[in-house]
């Protein structure tokens, strides 16, 4: 038995030497797969996009005969996205050619690990970026690494015939929505003006208002969670998730909010621009009575202006890999800009000319109480530009370090601020980031 | 039952196998030809990818493609200082404390229960106690998924008497090494307690009759005579709970990742270590790291295990016991 057992070993032993042995063989192999990044007209690119993106590609091929069969189409789980870019880069080879992504995915394969995106800066003139709202998302470093194809701006929703019903006016700043909170807690508890449930209640109360989160300037990263345009909004929370009116009970996406949407308590949610079409719409309320008011994202009295956040809203981004620049350009650019597909889209277009055509599609919506367009398109002009997309997920560790102790132990928002910092801090270091709390 | 009487076989019972001493033979015998395919894909998915990964651990991917034997030690520094190393360590640590306990009573308990019972009773709970295993892990965890959700879970009354009616209660962080536990068991006792019951099959009568005559009852049977003659299958379980539960990936993992996606952020994507090491490669690039801490679970797999083989001493031959 032992004898036995030492001849096999002695065999195994063997054998793994001659295994290792072919690893240089095959790194040599492999190096010699590289062939260099070169240009060609001809060349047909590949485009990662998830099914609803199909689209896209159909309506360019179709509006440029020339194009068929030059663009390979490939439906991506895009969260995979950076992984795949780092094995890529691995073998030196197979990277897409164009990725529909969001910008924080943008970020995340524009770091010297991953070295992805093509700067688009020569390519796109600058009458066009102009056009563009929320394009700050895709600037890094003074590069433009993606267009934007839609936004997600957060704006305020309520319900006009309850507003109307209480007597309330819509409110314009966030003082004015803590009053209006309070109120409502006392004369009709059970409505809910907001949510504090799940880890998006980051982009619906700390994204905006200037609260520096994190802000990137070459490698350094602000971030200062202690500031009083955080604490301010940190107060009003703790202010009012006692009361009720914004409930921990149930987030966006939670069955309970469909239950409060139905129920008909839901008097006012900061939501995305997308909510009213897409959740309030079928979702919290199953039938459309006009009854869905759009109303401007609330300021700060304080502040000139309103900040806004968002939740979602995607870009096209280039390959510097890509063989065919020409073809990759003007595929994200006709994309991006040419009405014929954003124009009837699902989503709010960024490119504001387009965004102006798309205005049709939701004009006479029957869900809402008035047109929501202009109020729409002056949010997207009014995304936080001091809101840095950055490489890692600040959302989660919200969700861990702030969500869940007020919801499981009612801790208060502005005592777990620190704790989040913290893990914040940690995670920018550990992907590169210099963090500092100066503000630039 | 022809299966179980095969499992049994290949159950890691020490064979008598005579050892042919003195005689040199390079002739593949049967028993090569059997083990070959096993060394095979050992190498091909075992010792192989261990081997690349030590290669890996000294490598630099610090601009997106591997400079090998370029980093030295750096990556067993950056793992071992990582701000996120002690966390996961301290969960898997809370979840085997948790779990490799609650699978070896558990599955040795419904085993030795079942035996007790005769008849078609038993073999219908056995088949049920199976039918979780025959679905596969993530699919699994995704039925978990319902449960956890007291919006629709079929124990919601369960979930609500115990002040749990929000997801986010129940998956709070305190709640996952049990909740990881109960998914666990649910998934891979009924398996065990298949072979673990076909073992007990094996035990002749003549024994259980003559624990009967001598006035044991059916506990002392149970804990004095059956228990023992499974003795070894019990130890193998532990051995192979240990190192199936330290490398924990897919619960927190695919769990983790369903709620975040609905906002519900209890689960770190770096709960586990596997998970950290999973985030070093695909998120961070640094596969460097990413090797470093799986030859770190690999370490302590074979330790674990070669403390329980020699705790127990499970590799004894029968005529020493």
């Amino acid at each position: 038995m032992q004898r036995r057992s030492r001849v096999s070993v002695r065999h195994m032993a063997h054998a793994v030497v001659l295994l290792l042995s072919l690893f240089p063989v095959m790194m040599i192999a492999l190096s010699a797969c590289d062939s260099g990044p070169s240009a060609s007209s001809n060349a047909p690119i590949t485009v990662w996009v998830d099914a609803d993106r199909m689209k896209a590609i159909q309506e360019y091929e179709a509006a440029h005969p020339g194009s068929a069969g030059k663009i390979h189409a490939v439906v991506v789980d895009r969260t995979q996205f950076p992984a795949k870019v780092l094995l890529e880069n691995n073998i030196n080879s197979g990277w897409p050619d164009v990725v529909f992504a969001e910008p924080d995915l943008v970020a995340q394969v524009s770091d010297a690990a991953h070295h992805f995106p093509l700067d688009l800066s020569p390519y796109v003139s600058a009458d066009i970026q102009k056009n563009f709202a929320g394009l700050d998302a895709c600037r890094f470093n003074g590069k433009l690494y993606c267009l934007r194809n839609d936004l997600a701006q957060y704006v305020l929703y309520y319900n006009a015939p309850l507003m109307q019903q209480f007597g309330y006016s819509v409110p314009t700043t966030w003082e004015q929505y803590e009053a209006l909170g309070l109120q409502v807690a006392k004369e009709h508890p059970g409505y809910i003006i907001g949510e504090f449930a799940d880890a998006y209640a980051l982009d619906e109360y700390f994204w905006g208002g200037k609260c520096p989160l994190h802000q990137v300037t070459g490698d350094t990263l602000y971030t200062n969670l202690a500031s009083p345009n955080c604490m301010r909004m940190a107060s009003l929370l703790d202010t009012l998730i006692p009361t009720g009116v914004i409930t921990t009970k149930a987030g966006y996406f939670d069955a309970g909010m469909t239950t409060l949407g139905h129920q008909n308590k839901i008097l006012m949610l900061p939501g995305a621009s997308w909510m009213g079409e897409y959740l309030f719409k079928g979702t919290l309320y199953p039938s459309s009575n006009h009854q869905l008011g759009v109303a401007a994202p609330l300021k700060w009295q304080a502040d000139s202006q309103a900040y806004t956040g968002a939740l979602g809203g995607a870009a096209w981004t280039i390959s510097n890999h890509t063989k065919n620049v020409k073809l990759a350009v003007d595929f994200v650019t006709w994309v991006t800009t040419n009405p014929t597909y954003l124009g009837h889209e699902a989503n709010f277009p960024a490119y504001l000319p387009t965004a102006d055509i798309w205005h049709q599609s939701i004009a006479s919506d029957p869900i809402f109480a008035s047109d929501p367009y202009p109020v729409l398109k002056q949010a997207a002009t009014e995304l936080d530009p001091t809101y840095s997309y950055v490489r890692f997920d600040d959302r989660t560790i919200f969700g861990t370090s702030v969500v869940t102790p007020v919801i499981t132990a009612g801790a208060t928002v502005s005592s777990k601020l620190s704790a989040y910092q913290a893990q914040l801090v940690a995670l920018a270091q550990s992907v590169g980031y210099q963090v500092t709390n100066t503000a630039p | 039952m022809a299966v179980l009487e095969a499992r049994k076989q290949v159950a890691p019972s020490p064979t008598k196998t005579r050892v042919k001493t003195g005689v040199r033979r390079w002739l593949p015998t049967a028993a090569d030809l059997f083990v070959l395919p096993y060394t095979l894909f050992l190498l091909a998915f075992g010792i192989l990818p261990g081997v690349f990964a030590l290669i890996l651990s000294f490598a630099n991917f610090s601009n997106g493609t591997p400079q090998y034997f370029a980093a030295g030690l750096q990556n067993y520094i950056t793992t071992f200082h990582d701000f996120r190393f002690a966390s996961a360590f301290a969960n898997m640590f809370q979840f085997l404390l948790i779990s490799v306990p609650f699978g070896v009573i558990g599955v040795t308990g419904i085993a030795l229960l079942l035996h007790m019972r005769t008849g078609w009773f038993a073999s219908a709970m056995r088949t049920i106690y199976f039918l979780p295993g025959a679905v596969a892990g993530p699919t699994s965890v995704l039925i978990f998924l319902f449960m956890l959700d007291p919006q629709v879970s079929p124990f919601r009354g369960l979930l609500t008497a115990m002040h749990m009616d929000q997801t986010i209660i129940v998956i709070q962080p305190s709640h996952l090494p049990l909740l990881f536990t109960l998914l666990g068991f649910f998934v891979g006792a009924g398996g065990w307690i298949v072979i673990f019951y076909g073992g007990l099959k094996g035990i002749s009568t003549d024994v259980l009759e003559a624990a009967a005559i001598d006035g044991a009852n059916a506990w002392q049977t149970a804990l004095y005579i059956k228990l023992p003659m499974i003795r070894r299958y019990v130890i193998y379980l532990a051995i192979l709970t240990f190192a199936g539960n330290i490398q924990i990936f897919t619960e927190p993992q695919l769990i983790g990742a369903s709620f975040a996606y609905s906002g519900i952020g209890t689960i770190s994507p770096t709960w586990s270590p596997n998970e950290l090491g999973y985030y070093f490669a695909f998120n961070d690039g640094n596969f460097g790291a990413a090797a470093a801490i799986s030859l770190l679970m690999v370490a302590i797999g074979l330790i674990g295990a070669l403390a329980i083989i020699r705790a127990t001493g499970f590799f004894r031959t029968d005529a020493a016991v």
